[in-house]
């Protein structure tokens, strides 16, 4: 790459965030590679969803900057549009039918691929004539997982995209991942504490503590043999020090967070 | 998958536009609920015989659901359209623009409902707080409903006299009312988006009860702008009350002895102009710094 040529990707540089003047994000430096699934763990309060919304543009960070493909994220419009985040809230105001909720992404989004939103309902036993609110929880988050797998975003941020799944849907939802990813590479960022269940789907673990980046490395690399993800993760969660570090990977050196 | 050929920035505004304007589309159902109600109390009136009917209720309802509509929408708003990548000054030139077209409009409509029923002497006749600027001069008579009332018309000879421009409505008096119009409906319209942004700002720190707190006395208030109440009286000498005024249009002088208003409408289109630039300043600034927490907002 010519020194002239922005980095492609997701870069988060210095980025610092504190609530009422207590810290609960960084200073985070993070680069989030095109077509890559990401884990992202860390305990509670390790600052998973700050940094989310921050990407996302619904949290101010006090300091850092944050670019897509070299485009400042707070100054373009155009690079905020291309992150899609889902979390706890929802993306409306009022009751709405799945259809209307649908059309609602794609006109904001610039394009829906109907086919695969419905295929993905379908799948999960989901009538997509039926009204969101009337849903249970976990069909709810169902449709708006469909939804973020069908607009044209090229990063997905997904924080706790498994929360009130069953087994069946979350293994249906791991492979209509890796699906989606095939036919359309894009950066898929999923926060959650269901770290053996991901492991087959991620490609690479980010693990937050303390709103710092404890470690950032490939799944292959700790995930073989009798080791796991999971211990690897929980060990750097509970404050051990990362012993996996890639060249060119962000690892906290500083524990203290 | 299909993707349109739009640029983003433009979709974006298209989209912010839409969920604005279905936004103003149910404030205009419920003005005319309103003023379906109002028209019959108004028909029971010319009905019953009644001298050529007055009334203010219009004006005061349009600027009412004006300040309301500007008030709530950043509160409705913001945290959908932040989710779906609209960034904040899209947000904010958007609902600039919007509330001074509607405020525009809206004085359109007013002027012509009182251009109409004044030159074809209704049974009907719609009242404007800014009538006053169709002449020179006016004086503070009585309050009817909050309404100032009256006109050059009931001046003395001697002392219209005083005055060869009192007696005759202004070449440009039309003009001028149109002109009033148009201030008074901006000034309401950018109050609403200025507190408006702040009970969003308010709202988004969690602050729901004292939002809340502040949404109702923005109401009252509303209401209470809307039925003029805060007209100075007769004799008001302080400098509060003369303040008002000048901002409204009217000048204490003296004519011949006796206490007059002297009418310039550059006075409330300058403040109108200010409250303007204060408002959007201000909206900015705010808007730039808040945001949608996990969570809390509930909107998004």
């Amino acid at each position: 790459m010519s020194p002239t040529t922005p980095p492609t990707g997701l870069a988060v540089a210095g980025v610092v965030k504190t609530y009422a003047g207590a810290a609960a994000l960084g200073p985070i430096d993070l680069m989030l590679r095109p077509g890559v699934i990401y884990g992202l763990f860390g305990r509670n309060g390790a600052g998973k969803s700050t940094l989310l919304g921050c990407l996302a543009g619904r949290l101010l960070p006090d300091r850092g900057t944050m670019s897509l493909d070299g485009v400042d994220l707070r100054a373009s419009e155009d690079a905020q549009s291309r992150v899609y985040l889902v979390n706890d809230t929802l993306p409306f105001l009022v009751a709405t039918s799945i259809r209307s909720f649908f059309r609602n992404e794609e006109r904001f989004a610039g394009g829906f691929d109907w086919g695969f939103a419905t295929r993905m309902l379908m799948e999960a036993g989901i009538d997509p004539a039926s009204r969101f609110h009337q849903l249970p929880l976990g069909r709810r988050m169902m449709v708006r997982l469909a939804a973020a797998l069908a607009v044209p975003a090229e990063v997905l941020l997904l924080d706790e995209p498994m929360l009130g799944l069953d087994a069946v849907n979350r293994s249906l939802f791991h492979r209509l991942v890796l699906e989606a990813v095939a036919e359309r590479p894009r950066t898929i960022v999923m926060a959650t504490h269901l770290i053996d269940e991901v492991a087959p789907v991620i490609e690479r673990a980010i693990v937050l503590d303390h709103g710092r980046v404890a470690d950032e490395c490939a799944v292959d690399s700790v995930d073989r043999g009798s080791l796991r993800l999971q211990d690897h993760v929980v060990r750097l969660m509970a404050g051990g020090v990362a012993t996996t570090p890639e060249p060119g990977n962000a690892v906290a050196s500083d524990k203290e967070g | 998958m299909a993707i349109t050929t739009t640029s983003v920035h433009a979709r974006l505004m298209r989209m912010t536009l839409r969920k604005h304007g279905a936004w103003l589309a149910c404030c205009a159902v419920l003005l005319a609920i309103v003023l379906a109600v109002n028209a019959s109390y108004w028909w029971q009136l010319t009905d019953g015989g009644a001298t050529p009917a007055t009334s203010g209720t219009l004006e005061g309802s349009l600027a009412v659901m004006l300040f309301l509509a500007a008030l709530v929408w950043p509160c409705l708003g913001f945290g959908t359209l932040i989710c779906h990548g609209v960034s904040r000054r899209t947000i904010v030139r958007e609902q600039t623009v919007t509330n001074l077209a509607v405020a525009c409009a809206a004085a359109v409509v007013l002027f012509a409902g009182w251009l109409v029923t004044t030159s074809l002497g209704t049974p009907l006749t719609l009242s404007l707080a800014a009538s006053r600027f169709r002449y020179a001069y006016s004086t503070v008579m009585a309050h009817d409903g909050g309404i100032f009332r009256a006109d050059v018309g009931v001046l003395p000879p001697s002392v219209a006299a005083a005055a060869p421009e009192a007696g005759q409505p202004l070449a440009m008096g039309d003009c001028y009312v149109f002109l009033g119009t148009v201030a008074t409906m901006v000034v309401v319209a950018m109050a609403g988006q200025l507190i408006g942004t702040v009970l969003m700002v308010v709202w988004s720190h969690g602050h729901r009860l004292m939002a809340a707190i502040g949404a109702v006395v923005m109401l009252v208030a509303g209401l209470e702008l809307g039925g003029m109440r805060w007209q100075p009286q007769p004799g008001d000498d302080s400098m509060v009350g003369w303040l008002v005024d000048a901002a409204k249009g009217g000048v204490w002088t003296s004519l011949d002895g006796m206490r007059a208003v002297r009418t310039v409408v550059w006075l409330p289109l300058a403040y109108a102009a200010m409250i303007t630039v204060v408002a959007v300043w201000a909206t900015h600034r705010l808007t730039d710094r808040c945001e949608v927490p996990p969570d809390r907002g509930g909107m998004c």
